[in-house]
Order: C-alpha cells, then sequence, then structure tokens
C-alpha cells in the first residue's frame, strides 16, 4: 500500500544530515565559493557522519546496506546545504557504489574496507568528457587489451578532487563496440596527467580537474567487474537518483529562501508575497519540489526492490534538472535586483541549478 | 509505514475489471455520446450500478459504525484503502471515457456532503436509496451565475416557514453535473447549497438535500459543452420549493462570522479534500489515453524512447514524449499521495490542491500536445483524440479552478490567511 | 488440507454441467477458464452456450478463452457454496478477470 513516511532510522538519519548541513554547509559555503575551496574540517565532519559506509554491508567493512531510497534522502538534505560540499563529500561513493554495485568478490574485499575508516577516501571518478555529444554508451575514452593488461587512453572533465585522489574509477569504451567498462586506475601513476582545474559557472567550492591518460596501463584484473565487466544502466541508475536528490534540496533552499524573502520584503505597502504574481509563483515552486521527490522516492524504492527502476531513475533525473533549474530561477525572481547580487545566496543556487542540469544532461556518475 | 509504492492486489484486480469495462464498454461508445448529447450511456450504467450499490453499502456501514459505536479503537486497526482504490477505479474509468465515468450512478457530491456532515438518521435516511432498486444519482448544486469560484457570493435562500416547519428555498443553480439525472430521472437527490442570512457571508451558508420530484425545484436547461458531453450539465431553478425542516444538513443555528464552524461550510468544504484527488484522477486517466495512443502510434511509424538516451540524441519528438511521460507520472504521484494520506486519517489540504493543480496542467498540455504530435489525425473525429483534449479542459476548471487551487496552495506555503492572499 | 480443497473443487466442476442453466444463456457462446490457485489449486476450462456447458481440467485446448476467471481455490470453495457472495469477492479484490466483460457479469445468473 502507498505510503510517504520515513522510518524511525531514517528520521535519525535526515535529521542527523539536516543538522549538518545548516549549521555546518550553510555556515561556510559562500566563503568557500568565493574562496574556491571547502574547509577540510567541515568536510572531515561531514565524512564522519559515516554515511558511505552506513551504504556498505558488514563483510566489507561497513556497517549497513545499500539503499538507494537513503542515498536520495541523504542527497536531499545535502543538497539544501550546499551542493559543491555535498558532491565533494558524495565523490568517494563514486567509486564505492560501482564496485559494490559490479564488482568480483576480489575487488570488493580489496577495495571497499577503504570507505569505511575515519579518513576521508582519496578516491574518485572519472567520467564525464568534454564533448558537447557525449554520450555514456559511446566514450572517446579507450581501454584496449593487450596481453594481460589494459591500455587507457583519453581524456576526462568533472573529476573531483582528482590532485588528491589515490585511485581513480575510469570509465573508457572496451574495444570498438560502444560497451563502456570501468578501470581502477592508480592516480599517481606517470601517465596520470592531472591537466588543470576546471572553471565552471556553479560549484566554485569544489576542485575538480581535467585528466588526461596517456596510455596508461593497468592489469587487467582492475577492470571492474572481471571479464562480466559493469551494469552502467544499473550505476547511472543509481546515480541519476542521488543526483535528483541533490536537486531536490538545492530546489527547497532556493524556494524556502525566495518565501521567506517575500513575506518580509515591502513593496507597494505591503509584503510582496501578499501579490498573486510572487505567491503563485511559490506555490508552483512547491508543487514542482514535491512532485520531484515523489518521483525519486518511486525510482528508489523500486531499485531498492529488486524491480526495473532503470527508465523510472532517468525520468526522476531529467525531472529534476528542469525543476531545479525553473525553481532556482524563480528564488532570484523573487528576490528582485537583490537576487541578482552575491549577498543572497539564490543566485549561486541558480548558478548550481543550471551546473545539475548539465551533469544530469551528460549523466553525471 | 515506511516509503512504500505498493499498490495491494485487490486493487489491481478491482481496476483490471475498471480497466475493461473502459476498453470494451466505455471506448466503444464513446464518440456516441459525444455526438449524442443529453442521450444516457444506458450500455455503461446498467453494468457498473451492481459495483457501485456495494460500494456504497459499505460506505454507509462504516460511516453508521462509526457514529454509532464508542470510541473504541481496534487494537490492530486495518488500514483503509478506499481513496486509494477509489483514484484507481476513477483513473482507469477516465481513461475509458471521461464524460461517461461522470454518469457513474452514485451518491457522489452529494452523498459526500451527507456522509461529512448528516447526522446518523440522515444518512440512512438520504444514502439508502444508493445500495439498491434502480440506478440513482446524487448531485451538489453550488455555482451559480454570479458566483463561481467565489462561492460566498451565492444568493440562493433559505427561509423557514415556521407554520409548517419547512425551509423554502429560492434561487437557480447552474452546472450541475447530474442534476437532471438526479433532480427528475431517477430516485436521486441533489444537496443545494443556500444562504439562511446573505449579510453573513460564508457563515451563512448551509447545505440542503431535495429529493427527486421535489416540487419548486425545476430543472430548466442542460449545457452544450465543449466537452465530456456525455454528461449531464445541469441549470436548476428553484420556485418556493419546500422542504422538510430535517432536510438541512449540520445545524442551522447561525454563529459570527468570525467564530469557526466545523459543522457548516468548513465541513462541508472538507469534502472537495476528499473529492479533489478523485478529479485528479479522472485528470490522469485522460491524459494516459492520450499519451499512450500517441505513443504507440508514433512507435508504429519508428519513433521511439530510446532508453536512457543522452538528450543531444534525441529529437524533439521524443523529447516531447518523454516530457509527457514525466509530467503524467509527476501528477500521478501527486494525487496517489493526497489520497493516501486520506486513507491514513491524515489532513491533505494542501496535497490535494496541489495534485488538482499539477493534474489540471498537466491533462491539458498532454492532451494539446497530443493533438499536435498526431497531426491531421489528431484533429480528425475519427480519432478519439480530439475528444480527449476537448474532455480535458475542464479538470482545470471544475471544483475549484487552477488558479483557485494554486491560491490554497500558495497560502498554506505561506500562511497566510484569505484576508492576506486573496 | 490442500487435497481437501482440490477435491472438493473437483466435485463442484463435476457438478457445474448440471446446475448450468442453459435457458438463461440465449446467444452465449463462450469459453470460460477457471485459473484457481494456491492451495488444491486447479486450472480448469469450460464452453457454455444454449446447448449447456462442457468442463474439462487444464486448457481444453482453448489458446483465448473468452473469459478468464482468477482467484484463490479456497474462496472459489466459498463462492459457489453460497458463502462469499461474487461481488463481495469482486470488491474485495479476491477476483482476476480476464476477458469480456459483458459475460463476467453475467455470469453467476447462468447458474442455480
Amino acid at each position: 500500500m502507498y505510503s510517504f513516511d520515513l522510518t524511525d532510522e531514517q528520521k535519525m538519519l535526515t535529521d542527523a544530515v539536516n543538522r549538518y548541513a545548516t549549521r555546518q554547509l550553510r555556515a561556510v559555503y559562500r566563503d568557500a565559493e568565493e574562496s574556491g575551496a571547502l574547509p577540510d574540517d567541515v568536510i572531515q565532519t561531514g565524512w564522519e557522519l559515516g554515511l558511505l559506509p552506513a551504504l556498505i554491508p558488514e563483510a566489507f567493512g561497513g556497517f549497513g546496506e545499500h539503499s538507494v531510497l537513503n542515498g536520495a534522502l541523504i542527497a536531499e538534505e545535502l543538497g539544501y546545504g550546499d551542493v559543491a560540499a555535498a558532491l565533494h563529500l558524495l565523490s568517494p561513493n563514486l567509486v564505492a557504489i560501482p564496485i559494490l554495485l559490479c564488482g568480483t568478490k576480489q575487488q570488493k574485499q580489496t577495495y571497499l574496507p577503504q570507505f569505511c575508516t575515519e579518513t576521508f577516501p582519496k578516491a574518485t571518478a572519472a567520467f564525464l568528457e568534454a564533448s558537447i555529444t557525449f554520450d555514456p554508451y559511446d566514450l572517446n575514452t579507450s581501454a584496449r587489451l593487450v596481453r594481460n593488461e589494459y591500455v587507457l587512453w583519453g581524456q576526462k572533465t568533472m573529476v573531483i578532487n582528482a590532485d588528491e585522489a589515490e585511485t581513480l574509477l575510469v570509465y573508457a569504451r572496451e574495444g570498438q563496440s560502444g560497451n563502456t567498462q570501468a578501470f581502477l586506475v592508480p592516480a599517481k601513476d606517470p601517465r596520470v596527467h592531472i591537466n588543470r582545474r576546471d572553471r565552471w559557472m556553479g560549484f566554485h567550492a569544489l576542485r575538480t580537474f581535467t585528466v588526461e591518460l596517456e596510455g596508461v596501463t593497468i592489469p587487467a584484473e582492475n577492470k571492474l567487474g572481471g571479464k562480466a565487466g559493469i551494469d552502467l544502466k544499473q550505476i547511472l541508475t543509481c546515480s541519476r537518483i542521488a543526483v535528483a536528490g541533490l536537486g531536490v534540496g538545492l530546489a527547497k533552499a532556493a524556494f524556502e529562501y525566495a518565501r521567506d524573502y517575500a513575506k518580509e520584503r515591502v513593496a507597494f505597502g505591503e509584503p510582496i508575497a501578499h501579490r498573486q504574481a510572487i505567491a503563485f509563483m511559490l506555490a508552483e515552486m512547491a508543487i514542482e519540489i514535491d512532485a520531484t521527490r515523489l518521483l525519486v522516492w518511486e525510482a528508489a524504492w523500486k531499485f531498492d526492490q529488486g524491480k526495473p527502476a532503470v527508465h523510472d531513475a532517468y525520468l526522476a533525473a531529467l525531472y529534476a534538472a528542469d525543476m531545479a533549474l525553473k525553481v532556482t530561477d524563480g528564488a532570484v525572481q523573487v528576490l528582485g535586483g537583490h537576487g541578482y547580487i552575491r549577498d543572497h545566496p539564490v543566485e549561486l543556487w541558480l548558478r548550481n541549478g543550471r551546473g545539475l542540469v548539465t551533469l544530469v544532461g551528460s549523466v553525471i556518475v | 509505514m515506511p516509503i512504500c509504492f505498493e499498490v495491494p492486489p485487490e486493487i489491481l484486480n478491482q481496476t483490471q475489471m475498471a480497466r475493461m469495462l473502459a476498453e470494451q464498454v466505455m471506448r466503444s461508445i464513446s464518440r456516441y455520446y459525444d455526438e449524442h448529447e443529453h442521450e444516457r450511456p444506458w450500455e455503461y450504467i446498467n453494468v457498473i450500478w451492481p459495483f457501485i450499490q456495494q460500494i456504497e453499502a459499505a460506505n454507509l456501514k462504516r460511516s453508521l459504525r462509526r457514529n454509532g459505536a464508542e470510541e473504541e479503537e481496534p487494537k490492530e486497526k486495518k488500514r483503509s484503502t478506499t481513496h486509494v482504490r477509489m483514484i484507481h477505479m476513477i483513473e482507469a474509468l477516465s481513461w475509458g471515457d471521461a464524460g461517461i465515468y461522470l454518469c457513474t450512478p452514485s451518491s457522489a457530491l452529494g452523498g459526500a456532503a451527507i456522509q461529512a456532515v448528516g447526522t446518523p438518521e440522515q444518512k440512512e435516511r438520504f444514502l439508502t436509496r444508493f445500495t439498491r432498486g434502480k440506478p440513482k444519482w446524487g448531485a451538489m448544486a453550488m455555482t451559480e451565475p454570479q458566483a463561481g469560484s467565489d462561492t460566498s457570493a451565492i444568493q440562493t435562500t433559505a427561509r423557514l416557514d415556521p407554520q409548517t416547519n419547512e425551509w423554502v428555498l429560492n434561487g437557480t443553480k447552474i452546472f450541475c453535473t447530474n442534476g437532471r439525472l438526479a433532480g427528475c430521472e431517477s430516485d436521486g437527490l441533489i444537496v443545494v447549497w443556500a444562504t439562511l442570512d446573505k449579510s453573513l457571508g460564508r457563515a451563512g451558508m448551509r447545505p440542503f438535500v431535495v429529493e427527486a420530484g421535489t416540487p419548486g425545484m425545476h430543472i430548466i436547461h442542460q449545457e452544450k459543452k465543449m466537452g465530456i458531453r456525455a454528461s449531464d450539465t445541469a441549470t436548476i431553478r428553484f420556485e418556493n420549493c419546500r422542504i422538510p425542516y430535517d432536510n438541512i444538513l449540520g445545524s442551522p443555528e447561525l454563529v459570527r462570522p468570525d467564530e469557526h464552524e466545523e459543522k457548516g461550510f468548513k465541513g462541508a468544504m472538507k469534502t472537495f479534500d476528499a473529492s479533489r484527488p478523485y478529479v485528479a484522477a479522472s485528470a490522469v486517466g485522460i491524459a494516459r489515453a492520450a499519451f499512450e495512443f500517441t505513443r504507440d502510434t508514433l512507435a508504429a511509424q519508428g519513433i521511439t524512447i530510446p532508453e536512457c538516451a543522452p538528450l543531444h540524441k534525441l529529437s524533439a519528438v521524443q523529447r516531447d514524449l518523454l516530457q509527457m511521460e514525466m509530467d503524467l507520472k509527476a501528477a500521478w504521484l501527486l494525487t496517489v499521495r493526497s489520497a493516501a494520506l486520506l486513507d491514513a486519517g491524515e489532513s491533505n489540504t494542501l496535497e490535494a490542491s496541489m495534485a488538482k493543480v499539477k493534474a489540471g496542467k498537466v491533462v491539458t498540455s498532454i492532451t494539446q500536445k497530443c493533438v499536435e504530435l498526431l497531426g491531421p489525425l489528431g484533429y480528425s473525429q475519427e480519432l478519439l483524440v480530439e475528444k480527449w483534449m476537448r474532455d480535458a479542459k475542464i479538470n482545470d476548471i471544475y471544483e475549484g479552478t487552477g488558479q483557485i487551487n494554486t491560491l490554497i496552495v500558495a497560502r498554506r506555503i505561506l500562511g497566510y490567511t484569505r484576508s492576506e492572499l486573496k | 488440507m490442500s487435497s481437501e480443497i482440490d477435491s472438493k473443487i473437483r466435485r463442484m466442476m463435476a457438478d457445474m454441467p448440471a446446475a448450468f442453466k442453459p435457458e438463461r444463456a440465449a446467444g452465449v457462446n463462450a469459453t470460460v477458464r477457471y485459473d484457481l490457485t494456491g492451495e488444491g489449486g486447479s486450472l480448469w476450462t469450460t464452453w457454455i452456450s444454449e446447448e449447456g456447458c462442457k468442463v474439462v481440467e487444464g486448457d481444453g485446448g482453448v489458446e483465448t478463452p473468452t473469459l478468464t476467471v482468477t482467484m484463490d481455490a479456497a474462496d472459489y470453495i466459498e463462492m459457489m457454496a453460497g458463502r462469499l457472495d461474487p461481488m463481495q469477492a469482486f470488491m474485495l479484490g479476491k477476483i482476476r478477470i480476464n476477458g469480456d466483460i459483458m459475460l463476467a457479469t453475467r455470469l453467476m445468473s447462468f447458474f442455480r
């Protein structure tokens, strides 16, 4: 039967993340955005919430189980705090979850425990490529099997914390077929070049890099999933749901800020929230946020139940991307001139909202 | 109960029935009744009536038990699924034909008002008829020529005649769904909103039950509409229409306008919290009919949606299809949520209005887009798609327009009263 | 328990042709499949027309019956014994039907 209540455990989880988001992330995000870096202690505190180990089974060093629904709940709270910090904090998931879903037993046992320690894991994924026609099923980065090794060539962008990473999960096309696989690459390999830091419209606090692979050679057993390889659809399904969750959180932040502003701001003798034009914009934002959340939850629930969720996740991500942009744009609009200056968060949230669209449209992992 | 999107198998089974009825009976008579407005779809009415009788009987029994019994809560309260079940049925039937669905013989909004504020005696007296005998209809008459969205502007009056202890109703109601069916074509009833004292605005309004055939109630007109033509939309004039004192629902005691009146206007307004999800469900059904037909027709022409394609690989038509599919899902899930809240015994005013706003928008955009995508076929009356677009439009209008419902949402999210946000 | 249900159903199916009132089935020429599920369940196919009613176990070689009735075997017994009203069974969602809806609404009227 349909039901929409959080369990007590989920309530504790979201309360904890929400506290972190509102007290810690909201305190630092603007300075981080201006300076281009997030404070280490804030990241460490976020890591100590144990969000990723909570998704990893005990057998591999964690203390929970993989739940995309819980992941979506977490993503919403983090996105509510700050999307750049959220992406930073979630970047190890980009490696751990694919290993959990598709890795061989050996790979799980070797790698997953590293994501369950007290230190922030030095692992990140390299997926996106700087191309207008980026297609996850037809990558430019290639991996060729030569005897017992894979040789990787290509260029990746949006690699979070690449300069600090020790392990890169690189997505590449194996052979000519357009078959996308993932490879565990030592980041410090001399043929891995961290070229330059990316500069985006938003997420300035997020340190991402363009990474070049010039004939990087790795043992064949570093191919994720062994001979069988990965189920890219499954991985993308999980990440789409998470990104959509981020979008819901971001939109909620923007909506609440605009709503509170509109109730205070007086024009023509009354708060502007008294005017239908403004009130209706806010009402529509609220409706769309709620609708998106339901789409996300349904996709997540289906995945956790072992039901087909690929298309649902795809739709949820598309919907969330549109919604996040519309809502953050609406928030700037409600604030008028004040929405345009960096004293208020909404302009940042719009820039971030636009980024979510781009990344989802290209399909971020 | 934790987050769950499982449809109970019982509901799936019942919805299956509705789907078969929609496909086999309703679709085959859709065009006929669209072209023969004001003829009655007896093929549908007679088949669905036995099921409605059961539903009415179960509702009445439950409602009387709730009134009769002391407040003893059974230890393991079985979670109700009534509203979630209803939206599934309504969605399936509206997928068939929204206008014909509206001809479903049942106590409908009239019954809802009686359930919401009637006494146990009134419930038995008025609602038992819907559990037996020939098909009959219940209706609600609220709107007047000068009063649509602004319900406080109604002018139909109810005056008490102390000598005969009867209410005397005078006024005109328009846009009353099933008004003629309820008022004179069956042994039904109409719940009429009238005012005891115009100066009190909403606080003076009360619902009155007028049974079919009551002298002084004249069905003077049936509207010719853009869509849902199978549905009876009536104008009713009350000329010194006399009804027993006991036909007033709730208390006739007038209270000061600023006092909260649960049993009067507000109490009966709560019936819309239940009916708004139903209207939203009907909208979703129409939208789904148009979307599925369009998707399947395009697929037969080789235009499909590749699974999870990057957007730059999609044609405009494919993006349109995806947009429709997403919007449909969004509207449906909001509708489901609003119904599930009712089943859980929780308030759903905000959620019901959200669902109605979204569904009203979506059914309009989807049906219009489908007509567009199907080219000349979409516009032709050889297919039902153009009819679905015409049927769709009313969903953003009746039972609270999209604008009114947006206003309700806005007031709730802002914490504003009627005087703060007009 | 399961064999008890099974033998009751077999008896009911054996009695069906006798309980059928052909005069009520004027103009009907249909196949009805009973997919009785759960403990003691079985599959049956019947032919009904003005001439009478024939019952076989299994799918009877009929690929697409006019109507398929799916329900729990124990519920079927209750229904045929008059302890579970068919309409009630439907309202409780205990019956799933697939096929000709008009036939479905008339089905019970052909018997007893």
